[in-house]
């Protein structure tokens, strides 16, 4: 009996020695700078055919507190989720932000790699296939349109991975910038409910021949179902934002979509728009995902 | 037997249930490290969060220095912006280096004593957070000789940081606390960002400080960028546009200033995108 309860706390101690390991050996070099209650989980999607990283932030007592909490997913997670992992603390520390846990969603290899990043990105978050006009473009061409796929990984095994590991409410919000900001347009559209809460800011809608404009029309009369359930928007611009090469500003394009969506009001769909005085396409995000949190979630109850 | 089996269960449950734990890293900002160092004129620890630029190790070259005060808030969120503008080329390679209190970001108090200490310029019985943290104000003299005698030296020992391109990121009493540099020390950074400095202090000591800076005390081509947010409260613009009304007074060349109040911010929601808009500002190719 005594052998085996040995055996057993030996094996325990095998089982814990990477930490032990580590000590004595760890001052030679720095460390790197790590988040605080943050994670790294991986995932496979066989719908995207590609491998992700889930850069999660959680509450610090998150096991313990007997809670559930809502969940922020965020795209382009190699820009967003520090940041937003530190304005959200921020907010929480002054009661401004309800607690909450925070969902980004990396390429291994898109943070250091520009090509990967842009690759992966173009593929997953845009809505359909764009003709491309110059031969140096043909690679890319091969890897768009995958919006639909990427919507079902998240919807069918993202958001069901976080709820098995993390105290997760039905209360989710997608963050999306530029061609993420497409996509939470698109999921908005096509699959309003799988998120409660967006933040939609500089959302490229002048992707291929403003095919999102037809999307609108096309799931207007499916939208304006009464689902009893609520939810809101935020979308946000720079003021300085154009795009010469498609001759439209993105302002005006935001506006005329946001009045579009306007005029077919949906029960239950709270919208507000923002522009962002001075801003422009690669400077904005940092104000918008502030000003964009503290628009969707309401105050914390104190 | 039966006793055995469940023991041996037991056994197998428990590194099953381990192996989950020790999969989920937590996530490491990369190009990042962690260092440590002891004041002697301060007389407290701090940690110091440090990002390099990309290929530092194989590249030979110097870099400007970022300095950042409330590391907790900014370092994660200024690296991010500056990766991102650096990976557009509107923003030269950088190092950062945050300044950190040990415990300061579980502990409230360890948050505001630390930053009441070193922050603020003089001794003031209230205020800020109240008479209680107060007791521990006006260290700033002496936070300054550690940036001037012990970090900067630090740094540019270890690493490959330019002694002449330093820059300073504060907000609030951080902001507070960079003006204070940059009215008594101001060679001591190129670059100044300063986002909702607290001017209110000790009866705007800073406002009266800014009429005794000599401009033979500023180098030629010092930047400097103040922030507020429009929904602050009325006296934090008042007294901002005061000090900018006063610091446009000396010689441009010296001192290049830039002022910015964004609309429909706050004091607690300005930061994110006055720090984007202040490095982007600091950091543009000169005009003349």
């Amino acid at each position: 009996m005594r052998v085996f309860m040995v055996a057993a706390a030996v094996v325990n101690l095998i089982a814990a020695a990477p930490c032990w390991a580590d000590g004595p050996f760890a001052s030679a070099t720095p460390e790197p700078y790590a988040l605080s209650n943050t994670q790294v989980h991986t995932m496979h999607s066989t719908e995207t055919g590609a491998d992700y990283q889930l850069l999660i932030a959680t509450p610090q007592d998150y096991q313990t507190a007997g809670k559930k909490y809502p969940v922020v997913y965020l795209l382009d997670a190699e820009y967003s989720f520090a940041l937003t992992r530190n304005v959200v603390k921020h907010f929480v520390d002054r009661n401004k932000l309800p607690e909450m846990i925070l969902v980004a969603i990396a390429y291994p290899g898109g943070g250091d790699d520009m090509e990967t990043y842009k690759r992966n990105r173009k593929r997953d978050y845009t809505p359909s296939f764009q003709p491309v006009s110059t031969a140096e473009d043909a690679d890319e061409e091969q890897e768009q349109g995958g919006a639909v796929r990427f919507r079902n990984f998240i919807a069918d095994n993202v958001i069901p991975y976080v709820a098995s590991k993390f105290p997760a409410s039905a209360d989710r919000t997608f963050v999306g910038h530029s061609f993420g900001g497409l996509f939470g347009t698109y999921v908005l559209l096509t699959e309003p409910e799988l998120f409660k809460r967006y933040v939609i800011v500089s959302p490229s809608l002048w992707f291929n021949n403003r095919m999102i404009l037809r999307v609108e029309k096309q799931t207007a009369a499916r939208r304006q179902v009464d689902r009893r359930v609520e939810r809101r928007v935020f979308f946000a611009i720079g003021s300085l934002e154009t795009r010469a090469e498609v001759g439209a500003p993105m302002v005006d394009e935001l506006k005329q979509f946001y009045r579009k969506l306007a005029a077919r009001p949906e029960p239950g769909l709270e919208m507000s728009l923002r522009v962002y005085l001075d801003e422009n396409h690669s400077s904005i995000f940092p104000s918008a995902i502030t000003g964009g949190l503290l628009a969707v979630f309401p105050p914390p109850e104190s | 037997m039966r006793r055995i089996i469940l023991l041996v269960l037991t056994v197998i449950v428990s590194i099953v249930v381990r192996a989950p734990l020790a999969a989920a890293k937590p996530y490491a900002i990369p190009n990042t490290q962690e260092q440590h160092i002891r004041s002697k004129f301060t007389g407290a620890g701090y940690r110091l969060f440090i990002s390099l630029p990309d290929g530092y190790s194989t590249s030979g070259k110097s870099y400007p220095v970022v300095y950042m005060l409330d590391a907790d808030y900014s370092f994660a969120l200024v690296r991010n912006v500056v990766q991102h503008f650096v990976e557009r080329q509107d923003l030269p390679p950088l190092i950062l280096v945050a300044i950190a209190y040990p415990g300061a970001a579980s502990s409230r108090e360890v948050y505001r004593m630390n930053r009441t200490r070193d922050y603020t310029p003089v001794y003031a019985p209230d205020g800020g957070y109240g008479a209680e943290y107060q007791k521990v104000s006006g260290g700033a003299a002496r936070f300054r000789a550690f940036f001037a005698r012990e970090l900067t030296p630090y740094i540019e020992r270890r690493y490959r940081a330019s002694p002449s391109d330093r820059t300073i990121i504060g907000h609030s009493y951080g902001g507070l606390f960079a003006t204070y540099v940059l009215l008594t020390e101001p060679e001591l950074f190129r670059r100044y960002i300063a986002v909702s400095p607290s001017l209110w202090y000790a009866n705007r000591i800073a406002l009266t400080m800014a009429d005794d800076t000599a401009d033979t005390m500023i180098k030629p081509g010092t930047r400097a960028f103040f922030a507020v947010g429009a929904l602050e409260n009325s006296n934090m613009i008042d007294d901002l546009n005061e000090l900018v009304r006063k610091l446009r007074r000396r010689d441009p060349a010296r001192l290049q200033m830039s002022q910015q109040i964004f609309e429909k911010e706050r004091h607690n929601s300005v930061f994110p995108g006055a720090v984007t808009r202040g490095l982007l500002t600091v950091f543009a190719p000169s005009t003349d």
